[in-house]
């Protein structure tokens, strides 16, 4: 496909998420907030036109952020799997655990949620760690202890955030 | 983590990073947080960088630690050529299966595919300044001609690892003592031609 046409493609996918989500205008030549996008892109306005009119494509963290606010995903909104169905891709995979080994991740992480706002965040990374925690070959003393670990990393990735803004503060 | 030096015909004088476990589980959030923007593009369900350093040594980092964890405390990681620097050639792109050796491709496959139901994996492999950074994806997609949708990508893909890298190589400088950590320029473009503009003073420019 040549990249005009997988641009074009890509702005109406954008402009079909972006009416079903309700950011429609009827202000604009294509019906859609621009603003709003160009809001969420952190771009100009008029680098959000181009993108809804098939004139640019955007960064591959730009896209990402634009699939976060209309819920479905970078690949689909970048490659479109079917044109006239949005996918709200899963990754297919199931997780089961046994009730033991749950309990002890939800106890480990609940403190968590004290340290950050962005409750998705917290909710997505528990996930993630419940995934790899039921999938790790080995003894449960060894997979609590690197749930502990996965746990902490977020505090100390949250403690490194806070110097990082405290530097910028002074 | 002891040093493992291993001299057999899948892996050739390669070891682990000593604090390997570490860095897979350590700096697990925030891994997960940088590498979150590749999962989910062109259906990548999973992603993981591996550094392997002029002296052989092996470092990972993984949006999905389990995978190589698995590998490794079985020790199966010795015969899955995706970690050894004489298998891979710079800009190659191989499927995982192929890098499997013919003893052990029943359990690497268990470990590495059938575990996560993942139904198709690819390494991609950057050479640069002495160093072979291997980008390794993984899908659960289960749509017909995935495998030739790839081939098809594959600059878009090597595109995206290099993205990856960038984002973790200051992790990596943490636990990189004797090596200069390398750095890939232009790494977040995802597609080739992308119109820029020059400016010209005074009528001069540079032929």
């Amino acid at each position: 496909m040549d990249r005009s046409k997988f641009v074009q493609h890509f702005s109406r996918r954008l402009i079909q998420l972006m009416t079903e989500e309700g950011f429609d205008s009827t202000r604009a030549k294509n019906g859609v907030d621009i603003s709003k996008l160009a809001k969420i892109s952190g771009c100009s306005y008029q680098m959000a036109r181009k993108y809804t009119l098939g004139e640019a494509l955007p960064e591959l963290h730009v896209i990402a952020k634009i699939a976060i606010w209309l819920r479905t995903s970078p690949s689909w909104l970048l490659f479109g799997e079917n044109e006239t169905q949005i996918s709200r891709h899963t990754s297919g995979a199931i997780i089961e655990i046994e009730p033991d080994l749950l309990k002890y991740i939800l106890n480990k992480s609940h403190v968590l949620f004290k340290l950050s706002n962005n409750s998705d965040d917290i909710v997505n990374f528990i996930v993630d760690t419940i995934y790899d925690a039921t999938h790790l070959n080995s003894d449960n003393k060894t997979i609590h202890k690197i749930i502990d670990m996965m746990i902490s990393s977020a505090t100390l990735l949250n403690n490194k955030n806070k110097d990082i803004s405290a530097e910028h503060a002074s | 983590m002891r040093k493992l030096l291993i001299t057999n015909d899948i892996c050739h004088e390669t070891r682990l990073h000593d604090n390997i476990l570490d860095i897979l589980f350590k700096h697990k959030k925030e891994i997960s947080n940088r590498l979150r923007d590749i999962k989910g593009l062109y259906f990548i369900d999973h992603v993981a960088i591996i550094i392997i350093t002029p002296s052989n040594e092996i470092t990972i980092f993984s949006y999905t630690p389990s995978v190589e964890y698995n590998l490794i405390i079985k020790e199966l990681w010795k015969y899955d050529k995706s970690f050894s620097p004489y298998f891979l050639k710079d800009g190659s792109m191989t499927w995982w299966g192929e890098a499997y050796s013919y003893n052990y491709l029943n359990l690497i496959q268990f470990a590495k595919e059938e575990l996560h139901k993942f139904t198709l994996g690819m390494n991609l492999v950057r050479k640069i300044e002495n160093h072979k950074l291997v980008y390794s994806f993984a899908t659960r997609s289960q749509k017909n001609g995935i495998k030739e949708f790839y081939v098809d990508i594959k600059d878009e893909l090597f595109h995206i690892g290099d993205y990856g890298y960038n984002l973790i190589r200051d992790i990596y400088s943490e636990y990189s003592d004797s090596h200069v950590v390398p750095f890939i320029n232009n790494s977040n473009k995802i597609l080739k031609n992308k119109p820029h503009l020059k400016l010209i003073v005074n009528n001069q420019f540079d032929y």
